[in-house]
């Protein structure tokens, strides 16, 4: 069995974030969401893995990423370019698949129990394709699936206005070759897109078996700033947390906290977890770092009060306010404005930021 | 919907026709991958078919 994984995408939802990279590449307690997808693969045994890719943030991926090898999978690329729909991007796999099983995952995806069960039931049974699904508060925003009173699937509907179910198709799914001669029949839908739900509508109507699998734990889509903070407060409730770095005497630190080996937490400094610190960071004296909170690689916090937030890295923060429920891009600088004339926030923004002041 | 790609002879990196047809000659995406390749190295019929129904390769 092989996997793809969508790594396509304009991430709109989370600019200014995603004008300088793509939104697989944020990351939720340090890790890039697309290592979350990959390491799930991993742990179904598919070593195989094609990344495809939208057009823009390719070389990001490509770098991070490069042919999987720091990964221990190997990776191909697929240049989907256009975003001409979930089943554009998995008929353009078609060499890659080269007739075998295949997974296809979401690359903006996090679930918390991985896809084992889904991936062995399709492995021990015979079937068209199996399909992750979860009861949603919001499912006009989703592919919807109508079950029976037996559970069997009835009908897909992408994006319905006025959904029968909220059964969503959750972004994972599992495929045999046969969805290739479905794709081949598809026609753009009214948004242009060839849909994979239609797809699989019309495995269902060539008289294929559809597994349904209801995922129990929790599932992430990182489609937006308050997704990622929610999926690191998720994963880092859920991930072992290790200190591996520096404490010196007179720092505070209380419940589980990561601390990377480079790392350093100063005498004055208060650190309540879960917390996740990544390498070369300092936490100097005055600063707090509060729960759920994610701090990136090569950063500085000092003086300032942070919880909740994610700090993707390269960052200095001494302002002496309260930042919470924040998502920090690269290369940021806070500082605080006291002693400036005149009084007031200083600020340069990049554009479609967001800002509570 | 016809779905047009090429596949590197190299390193079996996949590129859609969309993206062939926008560059008409690039470098191979793939990592380390310095084959050229065109837009002429699809199949004629498969080159004829793009253009003909380029609209349907755009974004809306």
């Amino acid at each position: 069995m092989k996997a793809i994984i969508l790594a396509g995408g304009t991430g709109s939802r989370l600019r200014p974030i995603t004008h300088t990279g793509p939104k697989q590449l944020i990351p939720v307690a340090n890790k890039p969401v697309l290592e979350y997808a990959i390491e799930d693969l991993k742990n179904v045994e598919i070593r195989e893995i094609g990344i495809v890719l939208g057009n823009s943030g390719c070389d990001e991926i490509q770098n991070l990423i490069g042919n999987g090898e720091e990964y221990g999978v190997d990776i191909t690329y697929i240049l989907q370019g256009n975003p001409l729909g979930l089943a554009h991007a998995v008929g353009c796999a078609r060499d890659f698949v080269d007739g075998e099983d295949f997974v296809m995952y979401l690359g903006d995806n996090i679930l918390k129990t991985g896809i084992c069960d889904l991936v062995e039931s399709f492995r021990n049974n015979t079937y068209g394709a199996g399909i992750a699904i979860q009861k949603v508060e919001n499912p006009h925003r989703f592919g919807i699936v109508e079950v029976d009173s037996d559970g069997n699937i009835i009908e897909l509907i992408e994006k319905p206005s006025d959904p029968a179910t909220n059964l969503a198709l959750i972004g994972i799914y599992v495929f045999s070759p046969v969805v290739f001669d479905a794709i081949d029949r598809l026609e753009p839908s009214s948004r242009g897109e060839l849909e994979i739900t239609d797809a699989i509508q019309y495995i269902l109507d060539d008289g294929y078996k559809i597994d349904t699998h209801i995922v129990t734990g929790w599932w992430k889509d990182t489609g937006k700033p308050e997704d990622i903070l929610e999926a690191n407060r998720l994963i880092l409730d859920d991930k072992n947390l290790e200190i591996n770095g520096h404490i010196e005497d007179g720092a505070e630190t209380y419940g589980r906290i990561e601390l990377a080996d480079s790392s350093i937490i100063e005498g004055g400094a208060v650190v309540r977890g879960p917390v996740s610190i990544a390498k070369h960071t300092t936490i100097k004296a005055g600063a707090y770092v509060g729960p759920y909170t994610s701090i990136g690689p090569n950063s500085v916090l000092r003086n300032t009060h942070i919880e909740n937030s994610v700090v993707i890295g390269d960052s200095t923060i001494t302002a002496s306010g309260r930042i919470v429920d924040s998502l920090i891009g690269r290369h940021t600088n806070i500082k605080s404005s006291t002693n400036h004339l005149p009084e007031g926030r200083r600020l340069i923004v990049g554009e479609r930021s967001h800002l509570k002041l | 919907m016809r779905i047009i790609t090429h596949t590197c002879s190299n390193c079996k990196t996949v590129i859609a026709g969309n993206v062939l047809e926008a560059k008409r000659v690039m470098e191979c995406p793939g990592v380390e991958c310095e084959t050229v390749i065109r837009f002429d190295d699809l199949q004629v019929e498969d080159k004829e078919y793009f253009i003909k129904n380029k609209q349907d390769y755009e974004i809306n």
